[in-house]
Order: structure tokens, then sequence, then C-alpha cells
């Protein structure tokens, strides 16, 4: 009796991996194609697997798709008829599509979602991290001569609206250095940001932003990137990032000054006792060279003008 | 009880929800009305201030900070390369826009909407360049509003609402109950006072004066009662009359047998003559008997009549043949007055029976020296109407009203020489009040008395 039970028990299991295993496995390299609604007035996506999977194939045929309705003919295409990708070149990460002189005629809200679709799509490859437009060989420019630039998914927005009450404002007060490096700056904003996430979070984040106020300047600049930021009682738990391309943006900016822009921003705005921070997860390590980061820091007024 | 509670909960939480909705939505208009306003002003002076150009107007900033407080929303606004040059969150600062609404607005719609799924309204609004006359769209407004505060009135509202019609519902039950019972509590009353007689421990009317209603119920019901207790009072007498005819008879016999018995020498001719006494006592009884059966039947439904239609001239003459042999006894004169020929449906057995009793106590109760009775028959559409008059000694007038109850007798000392069995005017009240018709006495004590009948022409059911 007792075998059987075992017997079944077994032949159960096998038979439940066995279901696990053979369950359809998400195709690695799904991409959506973009195209345009009826009413041309918002992007649709289509999902499509590449025959390719090396990246400049992937483009080549991305690129040869262009022009072409979906598969149902109910999507328009991104691209009118007479603009056409003239050529491509993949400089590092960034790729840069060069579009016949037509582009420039398109009417502005066609152009945007052009630009935005095209991006979407072309940043699903692998390998590239930024696209950027060529018309006829130029860089694209807005209508006041400006250059557009590489642009990123951050480059677009899409119903703004709908998230609205997802968002919720802070009055912060963040500290910045002067131009010498040497003092702290304190300026009070109101901030929105996204309720999900910690308001120590949205400090930090805003922090790394930038001043705003003339006079002040940044404190860190693009070599140390946000991990985590993490409350446990009255701690706050910084995670920084420093592997980054070591950048400095403000080489002359005091150890000190930048250790406490955060601690002091932390301490000030979210009522948080002490601020631990960490390089990459770990404690024991020294900020750039004079501070140790083993303990916590308190809030510092000796720096403040 | 439960058509109290749906009437009264239906309606209420029909209200409740329409308050509730009309309340939102007049809350979102009103909302996008004013926004709207706001937002038409602002773009008239971001042209005029030319912030288009330089997005660090103090003046703009201020304002779109100020409304964004006030209405909890958020403006973006969007210059003519379709770029974000602000953003009152600061969140999506210099990003090119991608939305709909934005892109409709370009090509000249703007777009006013709200979604309570994710409660916020939502609206653009076109930008034109004021100095140029073509007014072409330098921009676009978009602007978000949250509607969380709209929302948490109306959950407010409906919690209060809800609250309300909880309150009201059990209110309502319980006064529904207590009203129920005080409602219903005279009939519980009329019904045991019913049960109790219907018992028979309770004799005297019943009187449940809370209701118009119930007094007229209770009233209706007393006069049944009346009567029903008449009824039984008359079958009452009725049965001690009939038991004291029957045995009135009997009586007589047993004396002039027992007188018999006791004188064993009596002659011959006593022996005759006590015999044909007891011989006419038992016709006498057998009458009562046969009179008796014939009233019995004619209380019966009138279903048992059969109708024929027959000549009422004939049958009266008939009926004066046969009754001439003791009228002519009693030195009474007949005579017969016929108007007309009249044919009627009725049922000749019964009219017969009740005819030949009027005449018969006519002639009867005649003066003893003798007189007269005159009969006449006239008709017109609808009823044949016979009146039977005679010289005779009259009705006392206290008596008339009872002639018709069954042994009634006026003279009780003479009633023993005239015979009859004291049902004769009842039978014929009977077996005309079958037939739907009418008897009606007149009479003058001394003078004579005037029966008038009146028979429908066509039988009715």
């Amino acid at each position: 009796m007792k075998k059987k039970i075992i017997l079944t028990t077994v032949f159960l299991m096998a038979f439940m991996s066995a279901c696990s295993f053979y369950e359809p496995l998400e195709p690695e390299n799904v991409f959506s194609l973009y195209y345009l609604n009826e009413d041309q007035n918002r992007l649709e996506t289509v999902p499509y697997t590449p025959a390719a999977d090396e990246t400049v194939p992937v483009l080549d045929e991305l690129i040869a798709n262009q022009g072409r309705s979906s598969e149902d003919g109910k999507l328009y295409s991104l691209l009118p008829k007479e603009v056409k990708i003239t050529g491509s070149i993949l400089d590092g990460t960034t790729l840069i599509l060069d579009f016949s002189p037509q582009y420039k005629e398109m009417p502005i809200g066609r152009e945007a979602l052009v630009r935005g679709g095209i991006v979407r799509e072309f940043l699903q490859v692998d390998g590239v991290d930024r696209v950027m437009f060529t018309v006829d060989g130029e860089p694209l420019t807005d209508s006041a001569g400006d250059e557009i630039g590489a642009m990123t998914t951050e480059s677009f927005v899409e119903n703004s609206a709908e998230t609205i009450n997802t968002y919720q404002s802070a009055a912060m007060t963040l500290y910045f250095t002067d131009p010498s490096g040497k003092t702290l700056i304190p300026e009070t904003r109101k901030v929105y940001y996204i309720s999900s996430e910690p308001l120590e979070r949205a400090v930090v984040d805003e922090l790394f932003r930038g001043p705003r106020m003339t006079g002040s300047s940044p404190v860190f600049g693009s070599e140390y990137t946000v991990l985590s930021v993490v409350t446990q009682d009255d701690t706050c738990y910084v995670n920084l990032n420093s592997s980054g391309n070591g950048i400095t943006a403000a080489p002359n900016v005091d150890e000190k000054v930048q250790i406490y822009a955060l601690v002091n921003s932390l301490t000030e705005t979210c009522g948080v006792e002490q601020v631990q921070i960490t390089l990459d997860g770990e404690s024991n390590r020294m900020f750039r060279k004079e501070v140790s980061l083993s303990a916590p820091f308190t809030k510092n007024e000796e720096l403040t003008e | 009880m439960v058509l109290l509670f749906i009437m009264g909960i239906v309606p209420a939480l029909i209200i409740e929800n329409v308050v509730v909705r009309s309340y939102e939505s007049r809350a979102v208009s009103q909302r996008t009305v004013m926004v709207k306003n706001q937002c038409d002003i602002l773009a008239d002076q971001l042209v005029k201030r030319g912030y288009m150009n330089n997005p660090t107007d103090e003046v703009i900033n201020a304002e779109c900070d100020m409304l964004t407080n006030i209405y909890n929303g958020r403006i973006l606004v969007i210059n003519q390369d379709d770029r974000v040059i602000k953003d009152t969150y600061n969140l999506d600062l210099g990003k090119t826009s991608l939305s709909q609404e934005v892109i409709d607005c370009f090509s000249g719609k703007e777009t006013s909407l709200y979604d309570d799924e994710h409660q916020y309204i939502e609206m653009t609004v076109a930008i034109r360049n004021t100095e140029s006359r073509a007014r072409e769209i330098i921009g676009v407004l978009l602007i978000s509003v949250s509607t969380v505060e709209i929302n948490n009135s109306k959950e407010i509202l409906e919690t209060r609402g809800t609250l309300t019609l909880g309150i009201a519902i059990v209110l309502i039950l319980i006064l529904g109950l207590i009203l129920s019972r005080v409602l219903v509590q005279p009939f519980q009353k009329i019904t045991s006072a019913i049960e109790g007689i219907t018992d028979g421990y309770q004799d005297e009317d019943i009187s449940v004066p809370d209701y118009v209603e119930t007094e007229l119920i209770t009233d209706a019901f007393n006069r049944m009662l009346t009567r029903v207790k008449t009824v039984d009072d008359t079958r009452d007498e009725f049965v001690s009359n009939v038991s004291h005819e029957l045995k009135t008879p009997l009586a007589s016999m047993k004396v002039l047998a027992d007188s018999l018995n006791m004188n064993p020498d009596a002659p011959l001719e006593q022996y005759k003559e006590f015999m044909k006494d007891i011989s006419d006592e038992i016709d006498r009884e057998n009458q009562i008997i046969s009179d008796l059966l014939s009233l019995v039947r004619m209380d019966k439904n009138a279903a048992d009549l059969n109708i024929e239609e027959i000549s009422i001239n004939e049958e009266l003459e008939q009926i004066l043949r046969r009754l001439e042999p003791i009228a002519s006894k009693a030195n009474v004169k007949l005579y017969l007055d016929s108007f007309r020929p009249v044919t009627a449906e009725v049922d000749e057995t019964k009219l017969t029976l009740a005819l030949t009793n009027v005449i018969e106590n006519a002639i009867k109760y005649n003066k003893p020296e003798g007189g007269w009775v005159r009969i006449s028959l006239n008709a017109d559409r609808k009823y044949f109407y016979v009146s039977i008059a005679d010289s005779g000694i009259g009705i006392p007038e206290d008596d008339v009203d009872s002639i018709f109850e069954r042994f009634y007798r006026v003279d009780k000392s003479h009633s023993r020489d005239i015979g009859g069995t004291g049902l004769g005017l009842a039978i014929t009240k009977s077996a005309i009040a079958m037939h739907r018709g009418a008897i009606r006495v007149n009479s003058k004590l001394g003078e004579g008395t005037t029966f008038s009948i009146r028979i429908p022409l066509m039988h009715v059911v």
C-alpha cells in the first residue's frame, strides 16, 4: 500500500515537472514593430520576431520594414511614402539614421510620432542605447535651429495625465554647494514624485538633478548613480554605485560637502536621524580618499553658510 | 408588510443612486469648465508674454504653479516642436510628447475627457499665435486634473447615503411591524368576537368602533345575527306550534277512547257517535300533516317549480266550480270578474293551492247568515292581478300583520268550528313568493276583507 502511494506521488511529481518543461517558452527576442493607428494620432505595436539575431542584420531588417503597413493592413507605417531612410551608421552604441529631405515636410504631430516610434523600435535591438536622426546628412534641428541630438526612451512622454494620481508632492530642503565647493547652500523646492517610491529616494534623485537657484553648483556629477535608498527605523541607507565612467562633474567639490549635502538633505526633509552611505553595497570603503563610510552620518550644520 | 417594505426602500435606493451619480457628473463638469477657463486665459498670456520662446518667465511659472496647487493638477506647456518646455511636476521637461490628445491638438482638435477609472480630467488647449493673422498653433497646453477629491466626496456621500438608508430600513422595518400590528388589530378583534359567538360563549352584538370599515362590518354582521336569531326563534315557535296542533286531535281521541273504555255499558249509539268523532279527529290530523308537508315543499327553492303557460281565467273558473258546493252550503254567492284573458307562466298546482286557500277562507269566514265573494282578474304588461273581496267578518287591525304566520288564528275560540289547520295563508304566501309575486290584505272588522295578489306574467329565475 505504502509503495503504491510513493509510486503515485513520484509519478505525479514527474508529470507536473514535465508539464512545466513543456510550457511554451517566451521567445527571447520578441520585438514590437511600431505603427500608426487609423486616425494617425497614436502609436500601436505589433509583436515581431526578427529572422536574424546579430545587431547589424536585425537593424537592416527593421530599416527594410519601414514604410510598410502592418500585415493585416489595418495599421499605417510610421514613415510616409516620400520619406525614406537613406543610410544608417552604428557609432558605438549610438545609431545614426539618415533620412531623405522630405522628412522635414511632415507636420509636427506626425513627425513626433515617427520619431518616437522609430527610436523606441530601434532601442529594442541589443547594442543600441541611443538613436540620432540626420536629414540629408545634417543633424535634425528643431524650429529654433537647435540640434535635437541623440534620443532614448526617456526623450518621450506619453499619457502623462493617466498617472496623475500616482504622484504626490513634498517640500524638500536640498543642499547644494557654491562654485568653490566648500560650503552648503540650502534650497527649498516643491517636488512631485511617484507615491510608490519612498520620499528618501525622491530626495536623493532630486539632489542628483542639481540646483535651480543661480549661484549654486551641483554636488554630484555623473560619477555616481543611485542603486537604492532604504529606510529602517531612523537610519537611511543610501547605496551608491561608483563604477560609472568616472567623470567627475565637480572636481573641486569638497568630499565632506558631498557627504553632508546628502546627509543634511535627507535628515532635514525626511526626518531620519542618521544616514549610512554604502558604495556598491559595502560600508567598509573610503569615500573618495579621506572619508570612511564605516559609521552612519548625522546632520552637520557647520558646513552651511 | 413586505409591500410596505418595498415601497419604502426601493425609492430610497433609487434616490440615493441618482443623487450620488448626479453629484459626480456635476462636480466633474464644473471642474472641467473652471479649469478650461483658466487655461484659455493662461494660453493667451503665454503668447502675449512670449513664453514659448522664453520658458523662464517668472509670472507665467508662478501662475502655472498656482493653478497646479488650486486644482490639484499638472500643466504641461508643449512648444511647436512638440517638446515639453514647462512641466509643473518637473518630471518630463524637454521630452517629446507622443500623447494622442497633443497630436490631435496640433491638428486643431482640442480634447477634454474624464477618465473615471484612473480618476482624472485631461484636456488640451491649443496655443495660437494671436499676433499673426493665420493664428497658427504654436504650442499646446496639456492639463491633467486629479478628481480623487471629487471621488472622495462622492464616496463620503455614498457612505452617508448608505448609512442613512440603513437606518431608514431599520426604522421602516420597525415602523412597518408596529403599524401592521395596529392596522390589523381591529380585524383580529372582529375575528375573535365572531369566534366567540360561534363557540357560543358570547351572545350580545359585537362592536369594534376602531375604524369606519370595522364598524360597517360589525353592523352588517350584527344585522345578519339578528336575522339568524329571528329565524331561529321562528323555528322554535313553529316547532312548538306544530307539536301543539298535532297533539290536540290526539288528546281529543284519547278523551273519547278513554270515556268509552271507562263506561263498558255505553249504548251502541254513543259508541257510534264517539267513533265518528275519533275518525274526524284522524282526518284533521291527516289534514294538518299534509298541509305541513306542502308548506315544507314550498319552503324549498324555486327550482322545484314546474313552470308552464296556462290560462288564469280557466284556472279561476275551475277553482270556483270546485268550491261551489261549500259556498252554497254556507249561503255565499261567488262572482268572477275577468277583465281580459290572461295567460301566464306559473306552476299550476301551487298557484291553484294558493288561490284556493284564499277563496276558501273568504267563504269560511263569511257572515253566518251568508254573503258574497267577488273575485276579479286583471293584467298589465308585466303582471296579472287577482283580488278576492268578501263580505265577511273582517280581521281586527292588530292581527292583519300576522295572518300569514303559520298556525296563527285570529279568533282562537271559533277555530274548531270552522276547521282548517292554520297553515292555509302561510302556504299561499310561500307559493306566491316562489312566483316572485306579492300579496296584500285590506280589512275592516265586520265589513269584509280584500286580498290583492300580484304575480309576474313571465317567470323569471
